[in-house]
């Protein structure tokens, strides 16, 4: 959906019409939980959190003034929510930072990702995502997910641009880590997988 | 130059590199063969990611979003400002405005009110219609008390039509055909100095 039929259904919305609200938000709900999901990893809150943010735009339809893309300014709204439910996350909840799975790893092991089958490798991935911080996941769902460019990132995550190719550098060196990691502690030797 | 190859690789991937900046990377990639493991890398990971996206309906959440919305109808302060703000005004300007206009108003009424129409008058409530016809125009004594000129009125069943004047005149009407007799009457009292019939009632100014 362009800009200029967000702005026409967000015109309506100010005049409390439903019908162009749940227009807007069929089109956005499923980015939005997408975001969402990949930073709580919590299918109840992120829904929760969606909820949240498309009955933000429904009270303040105006706020939107069109100098980026929506679904970029809707995730932003989505990314102050998820922060408050980060600050309110008991400590217990923490992820286990890569690092410190990689430090049993050799600094020089092999890639794993051209040695694992796309099945497990995906799955593969799924993990190794789940093990990065909240920051790097969130770069690279941005930059693969949303397809966002270098400065839209660095907009939503409200960090210069180096910062972002900075956390994009050291994301894929954790997954390359990780599944190494994975790929010895399953016992598959580099290219014994097709 | 490598350096610049990883910072652009992920968004040589995604598609939203500059056409410039496209193209020197197709050039830097066809230059090092050991840069295409690192681009096929990104492709593959951009691949899962996308392919782990949840696989959820675009109604997820849209019961409760409407349960909320349904719940907080706007408040009369919030539909009055929200039809003004259609207008650009805010309350306070509002406000301000609707007080001018009244003041207008008011102002633009006592401009067009036609001469003579003063306030004390139209205060007073109805009017009395006054029969025209003689009347005895009356001074009585200085030292006359209330009392002694009522008395005097009801003599020659008299009453007050007009006055005192700056000159301390009273114009007295009596019935119809009896001002002469009346006259007479007044003249001797003693709390009169002088009585003569009037045509009428002076003109008001």
């Amino acid at each position: 959906m362009d800009n200029q039929r967000v702005a026409e259904l967000l015109g309506r919305i100010a005049k409390q019409d439903q019908a162009a609200f749940q227009e807007l938000y069929k089109a956005f709900s499923r980015k939005v939980y997408a975001y969402v999901l990949n930073q709580l990893r919590d299918q109840v809150r992120a829904e929760e959190v969606l909820v949240d943010t498309m009955h933000e735009v429904w009270r303040s339809p105006t706020r939107f003034r069109g100098d980026s893309q929506f679904s970029t300014w809707l995730i932003g709204i989505a990314r102050n929510k998820v922060l408050m439910s980060f600050r309110s996350r008991r400590p217990d909840e923490d992820h286990d930072d890569v690092d410190d799975l990689a430090e049993t790893a050799a600094s020089d092991a092999p890639d794993g990702y051209d040695a694992l089958a796309d099945r497990q490798r995906h799955e593969g991935v799924r993990r190794c995502m789940d093990k990065l911080s909240e920051e790097h996941r969130e770069c690279l769902h941005l930059v693969f997910y949303e397809g966002m460019a270098l400065a839209e990132v660095a907009g939503v995550q409200r960090v210069p641009e180096n910062t972002v190719k900075t956390r994009l550098f050291h994301a894929r060196q954790k997954i390359k880590k990780c599944l190494a990691l994975l790929l010895r502690a399953e016992g598959l030797a580099p290219g014994a997988v097709s | 130059m490598r350096e610049r190859f990883q910072e652009l690789l992920p968004f040589y991937v995604n598609g939203t590199l500059s056409a410039d900046d496209r193209r020197w990377m197709d050039e830097f990639i066809a230059a090092h063969p050991t840069a295409r493991a690192e681009l096929e890398f990104f492709r593959a990971l951009r691949l899962d990611i996308q392919e782990s996206a949840p696989k959820v309906p675009a109604t997820i959440g849209l019961a409760k979003t409407m349960q909320l919305i349904r719940g907080d109808q706007p408040t009369w302060s919030e539909r009055i400002s929200a039809f003004l703000s259609s207008f650009g005004m805010r309350p306070a300007m509002a406000l301000t405005l609707a007080v001018v206009a009244v003041q207008a108003g008011v102002i633009m009424n006592m401009l067009i009110k036609q001469p003579g129409e003063e306030e004390s008058y139209i205060r007073s409530g109805t009017t009395v219609p006054v029969t025209e016809g003689p009347v005895l125009k009356v001074s009585f004594a200085a030292d006359a008390k209330e009392a002694d000129i009522r008395f005097a009125l009801i003599g020659i069943q008299g009453s007050i039509a007009d006055g005192p004047s700056q000159l301390g005149d009273y114009y007295i009407r009596v019935p119809a055909g009896t001002e002469q007799t009346a006259a007479g009457t007044l003249r001797a009292s003693a709390v009169v100095q002088a009585v003569e019939i009037a045509p009428g009632l002076p003109a008001r100014k």
